[in-house]
């Protein structure tokens, strides 16, 4: 497999699965020993329920692949992530309110499928867009300002 | 090429953050540099960023876990260790220890880097720190 084939697989994750939707893709290109750390997720299944929980918050998410790198078995993404926040998310009621946000995907790939990977974006900045607030728990006296 | 683009941006975690080297931002960012992400720009740009992290948390350390560079690219994404000892985001300090996760893309022109883009959960941070989020959104 060249970097150039491990991204298409990565993109169609991106575009195909949490875009589109089409969950059954995730079968093409997840290996079934792939071992999310973060999350503890496992498999396809692991990575199935990870789109399904977010595509339940953010029912219209589109993900916009803005670049990709890639080198050895290793491919980064990072993509613009736009969705309507339409459903409970982290154990926060639903908005309404439309978040805009990058997001970085480092995935790594055996035999053309994905068997790990890392992903990050500003949570914060996301419930900040969504119109939550950070919330002082231990002191009342907070000043807090956003970015 | 790669791997010298790679060696120069780990400078900046091992050199100017660990090391506290000041001196070395002029040798790593182009006098061009921009982070239109934070409107920082020149080598005094990337030094605010590290002095920012350092008034909150003195003791800030960067561990480099992995990077993976392409043309004039270069991702790296570093564990970052610091106790909270100074105000943050208009916080005040927690002297709590909190361990989070950045990654940076940086592109590289003529062995200086000249764009940056960071990406950090700082929810993890502010969960460490002992805040969370309210749901004060309305519908």
């Amino acid at each position: 497999m060249t970097i150039e084939e491990n991204k298409d697989v990565v993109r169609r994750l991106f575009e195909e699965v949490v875009s589109n939707g089409e969950l059954a893709v995730v079968d093409e290109i997840v290996a079934s020993d792939f071992f999310w750390p973060q999350f503890g997720l496992r498999g396809p299944e692991g990575v199935k329920q990870w789109v399904r929980t977010f595509r339940a918050a953010f029912p219209d998410v589109h993900d916009t692949v803005e670049e990709q790198i890639a080198e050895g078995d290793m491919v980064m993404t990072r993509a613009t992530v736009k969705g309507t926040n339409l459903g409970e998310w982290y154990g926060m009621p639903s908005t309404g309110k439309v978040a805009v946000f990058p997001a970085v995907g480092i995935d790594r790939l055996v035999d053309g499928k994905i068997v790990e990977r890392f992903a990050i974006f500003d949570l914060a900045g996301v419930l900040r867009q969504l119109g939550h607030e950070v919330l002082a728990s231990s002191t009342p006296t907070r000043t807090e300002r956003t970015s | 090429m790669t791997e010298e683009n790679k060696k120069l941006v780990r400078r900046f975690f091992d050199e100017l953050v660990n090391e506290r080297k000041s001196g070395v931002a002029e040798e790593i960012f182009s006098p061009n540099f921009s982070m239109p992400q934070l409107g920082l720009y020149g080598p005094e740009g990337a030094k605010s960023m590290v002095n920012a992290i350092w008034a909150a948390f003195p003791d800030a350390w960067d561990t480099i876990e992995e990077q993976v560079a392409e043309g004039d690219t270069v991702m790296t994404r570093v564990t970052v260790r610091g106790t909270n000892l100074g105000e943050w985001q208009g916080l005040p300090p927690t002297g709590k220890s909190v361990v989070w996760t950045g990654v940076t893309i940086d592109r590289v022109i003529d062995r200086k880097i000249v764009e940056r883009l960071v990406v950090i959960d700082w929810l993890a941070v502010m969960k460490q720190l002992g805040y969370s989020m309210a749901t004060t959104a309305t519908r």
